[in-house]
């Protein structure tokens, strides 16, 4: 551990000293820390659900608190644990980890399974009070598929897939599989025929608290909204309802960027998800004609308390980012490289340094490798949703971060990729990209195949 | 009142163990101590406590047979003392969870025997909600099969949209349940919940409909108890060739072995004692917010989750097994670590047996006394935890991470 960190330490005086932002610098990087001094070092199907290395006994109380509050599941009211009761009425599952398995990412129903790992927000053309989308009358703004019983539960989703097929230049083809949605069952009348769907996977959970810890201006300095260099990528930022501060903020978190900090987060996500109010979010999910769910009784107002909220919010900024692995090796260094020839890091942005975090110090002040810019781009029609959230339109979705991206079978189980899951594996999730992603799609698709292995294993390395 | 003289009996009695468990041991010929020794003292410590843990609590179904046949006030009690004193046994052997072992691999009974928090509602009635939960729905036939279903997103799972599907858990089995069958639920500041043995009739004196299929549930799901603490003895005994201890545990090196025992009392100490069922509560200062809030007995799970810790580094279960042990391995190269310990393990015990109220009462108020000894609790197994990793760097097993608790 002292030996890596001191070899790190001078990798990266090495890059310091050489330190521009022109992609054949930035491939030589030395990854191995890819959450900096927030890095740990486990493979195994645990890893996403260490705590921040450093952190004070306090801070690390808080973290285990915040894990059981993430862990334990939320029963109905009212019960005797009245911290914990206040399920639903309507919702989409009972604990953060249901769909946050092991802290890792979820995937699409299989089967006949319902959606459980998995949701779909709504909403109708326009634009809502502060700019956000404007909920569907009589559903809301995301279908809860369950309910505690006397409470019927919104809607049924269900997916299918159709097959479609391409090639790569060297004349290989490929599949892939492309989802379609329906909502069934809906219980509250029809859903209006001008409905905007989207369906989003729970996200991964570690390194969250030092994406939030990136200085803005940084972000912003990468933003080029209207494209004025012309290289064909945008980036544009997500200006979002900040409901503590009271005014738009940067976006940073979820799908569309729509969420301006882990606290905001993780009590949207309380509400929305779980069905538990907030200080921030103080009314239960229940639209105007959902009369059972209206009357159903509730775990106080609000459900959470505060402390509670506090340490699922702290639990949630600090779980660890699993190091690189076979970083050193010819085979991920030449993936690497190749991972830069075809301009993946254009968004993909590598490396940030974080600032002081609101945190915890030990976020503050650490060199990570994300691989994200946090910002929006256009995505092309095949994967838009249609459906904007703040400022993100129909078509534009944030760069995800790929950090502990090739640990998701290990811990997970699943290898399923992108906002919705539809790609089976990393090289589906690149043969998506369209938009302002198409040219580095078909740079991929130009490849050798021992290549395109190459540029794969580079990021199962991550 | 009455608990409370239980519990002031109980802990006298566990005082005692423990003060001349640590007498005991120490005087052993350290240098002689094997680890191959010590691995197979472990499986029989896991094997006498299980043993306890299934004699307590086929008294307690005894009890509660007795009980529900001819339902009756002194019947109640007895089936109430007997699920309280089936709780310390059942606590030491959660120090034996954490490495994939019989109780909590894939496929295991922990969440059929322990899980919590009970979801009250999904169960039976509750307040303002006079007819609900399983008991209450007579179109679900209670079978031991079904309880077993209807726990922990089983394929009966009723919660929710899915038909035969749940995600997560509704939970409707184990001790909380049988806890919550007997005591009801707890609104009452200064004492458990207060339901009424009238609950388990059916003619005009009966509080709440349903008394026979409460009596099934109650029935049941304590048979669905003893059936799961039966495998478990079953997993451990010496004659099986067949089972987890012959075949499974005994594959393992005793390195490989006694990580897995080391790791398992580490996360108990530090993540899931200290943090999940301790700390968390000292954060909300709710009072229910205790793993048996329904018979305010969360006391005793402290104490005998303690206990089990020190049971497994001490090598002893009581006056009815001492073997050897870790203790005797470090004592012999790290004396000054071994002494460290001893102490803090002797000290955690003490200290719980020296709170005052019962622990709501204590979580209650963050100023008070008796919130200032669990929190110094939690400190002290936490250190217990970062010792044990020092423990196995001592013993020669690596790197351990006692971080976990899952």
């Amino acid at each position: 551990m002292r030996v890596s960190l001191f070899l790190t330490v001078c990798l990266s005086f090495l890059f310091l000293s050489c330190e521009s932002k022109t992609n054949s610098e930035e491939e030589n990087v030395s990854l191995t820390l890819l959450g900096g001094g927030a890095t740990i070092y486990d493979q195994g199907i645990n890893a996403y659900s260490f705590e921040t290395p450093e952190l004070s006994q306090e801070e690390s109380r808080s973290f285990f608190r915040g894990r059981a509050f993430f862990r334990d599941p939320w029963v109905i009211a009212p019960a005797s644990t009245a911290s914990r009761d206040g399920l639903g009425p309507v919702f989409n599952a009972r604990s953060c980890e249901a769909c946050h398995l092991k802290d890792g990412r979820g995937r699409p129903p299989e089967n006949s399974e319902p959606f459980t790992t998995m949701l779909v927000r709504i909403s109708i053309p326009g634009e809502g009070e502060h700019g956000g989308p404007v909920a569907v009358p009589n559903y809301g703004g995301q279908i809860q598929n369950f309910s505690v019983p006397g409470v019927p539960a919104e809607a049924n989703p269900k997916v299918r897939y159709e097959t479609i097929t391409g090639s790569f230049d060297d004349g290989s083809s490929y599949e892939l599989l492309k989802p379609s949605y329906v909502l069934a069952d809906p219980k509250f009348g029809a859903l209006p025929t001008n409905i905007l769907t989207s369906p989003r996977v729970a996200p991964g959970m570690v390194g969250l608290g030092l994406l939030e810890a990136i200085p803005e201006a940084d972000i912003l300095e990468q933003a080029d909204p209207d494209d004025l260099d012309g290289d064909g990528i945008s980036g544009k930022a997500n200006y979002v309802w900040d409901v503590q501060a009271g005014a738009a903020s940067l976006g940073r978190f979820g799908w569309k960027a729509n969420q301006p900090n882990l606290m905001q987060q993780t009590a949207g996500a309380f509400l929305g998800d779980i069905g538990i109010t907030s200080s921030l979010f103080s009314t239960e999910n229940c639209a105007a004609n959902q009369l059972d769910c209206a009357a159903a009784a509730n775990g106080g107002d609000p459900e959470l308390m505060a402390v509670i909220l506090e340490d699922t919010a702290f639990y949630s900024s600090t779980l660890a980012v699993p190091a690189q692995r076979d970083g050193g090796t010819v085979d991920v260094l030449e993936g690497q490289k190749l991972f830069a020839a075809v301009k993946c890091n254009e968004c993909h942005t590598p490396t940030w340094t974080t600032g002081e975090s609101e945190i915890s110090t030990a976020l503050s002040n650490q060199k990570i490798h994300p691989f994200t810019d946090l910002l929006l781009h256009d995505m092309g029609d095949e994967l838009a949703d249609g459906r904007p959230d703040f400022l993100a339109n129909g078509n534009e979705w944030r760069t995800p971060p790929l950090w502990g991206i090739g640990l998701l079978e290990t811990v997970n189980g699943h290898s399923r990729l992108m906002h919705d899951g539809r790609a089976r594996n990393i090289e589906e999730a690149i043969l998506w990209h369209g938009g302002e992603g198409e040219d580095s799609r078909d740079r991929y698709k130009a490849l050798s195949e021992s290549d395109r292995k190459l540029l794969i294993k580079f990021m199962e390395s991550l | 009142m009455n608990k409370i003289s239980l519990w002031a009996g109980s802990m006298l009695a566990c005082g005692m163990m423990s003060v001349s468990c640590t007498n005991d041991s120490g005087s052993d010929s350290a240098a002689s101590v094997s680890k191959t020794e010590v691995v197979s003292s472990y499986s029989n410590l896991v094997l006498t406590n299980y043993q306890d843990a299934l004699a307590k609590a086929e008294l307690m179904k005894t009890a509660i047979d007795a009980f529900v046949a001819a339902p009756t006030e002194a019947g109640f009690l007895a089936a109430k003392e007997a699920w309280l004193a089936s709780r310390l046994p059942y606590g030491q052997t959660e120090a034996f969870r954490f490495y994939d072992g019989p109780i909590d691999a894939e496929g295991g009974p922990e969440g059929q025997l322990n899980a919590w928090p009970m979801d009250e509602v999904y169960l039976d009635y509750v307040v303002g909600q006079p007819n609900s939960g399983i008991i209450n729905e007579t179109s679900i036939e209670i079978t031991k099969s079904r309880i077993a279903n209807l726990n922990e997103g089983g394929e009966d799972d009723v919660l929710g949209l899915g038909a035969n599907f749940d995600a997560e858990k509704s939970i409707s089995s184990g001790y909380h349940a049988i806890e919550f069958l007997l005591w009801g639920q707890d609104f009452n500041a200064t004492g458990p919940g207060e339901r009424s043995w009238q609950d388990y009739l059916t003619d005009e004196n009966a509080t709440a409909p349903n008394g026979d299929r409460r009596g099934q549930y109650l029935q049941l799901s304590t048979e669905l108890l003893v059936d799961d603490l039966s495998s478990l003895v079953n997993s451990w005994t010496v004659d099986n060739s067949e089972n987890y201890r012959n075949k499974d545990f005994a594959s393992l090196s005793d390195d490989e072995a006694l990580k897995a025992i080391i790791t398992a009392i580490g996360i108990l100490a530090k993540g899931e004692l200290a943090g999940e069922r301790i700390d968390v509560a000292l954060s909300t200062t709710e009072q229910e917010d205790e793993h048996s809030c329904f018979s305010d007995n969360t006391y005793t799970d402290v104490y005998a989750n303690a206990l089990g810790i020190q049971n497994v580094y001490l090598g002893n279960y009581g006056d009815s097994y001492t073997g050897k042990s870790i203790s005797d391995m470090v004592a012999a190269t790290n004396p000054s670590l071994d002494g460290e310990m001893k102490q803090l393990l002797s000290d955690i015990l003490t200290t719980t047996q020296g709170l005052p109220l019962t622990f709501d009462q204590v979580i209650a108020t963050q100023d008070s006394e008796g919130w200032a000894k669990l929190n110094e609790i939690v400190i002290k197994l936490q250190t217990v935890g970062d010792r044990l990793v020092d423990v196995a760097s001592e013993l020669g097993l690596g790197t351990i991470s006692v971080e976990l608790p899952e």
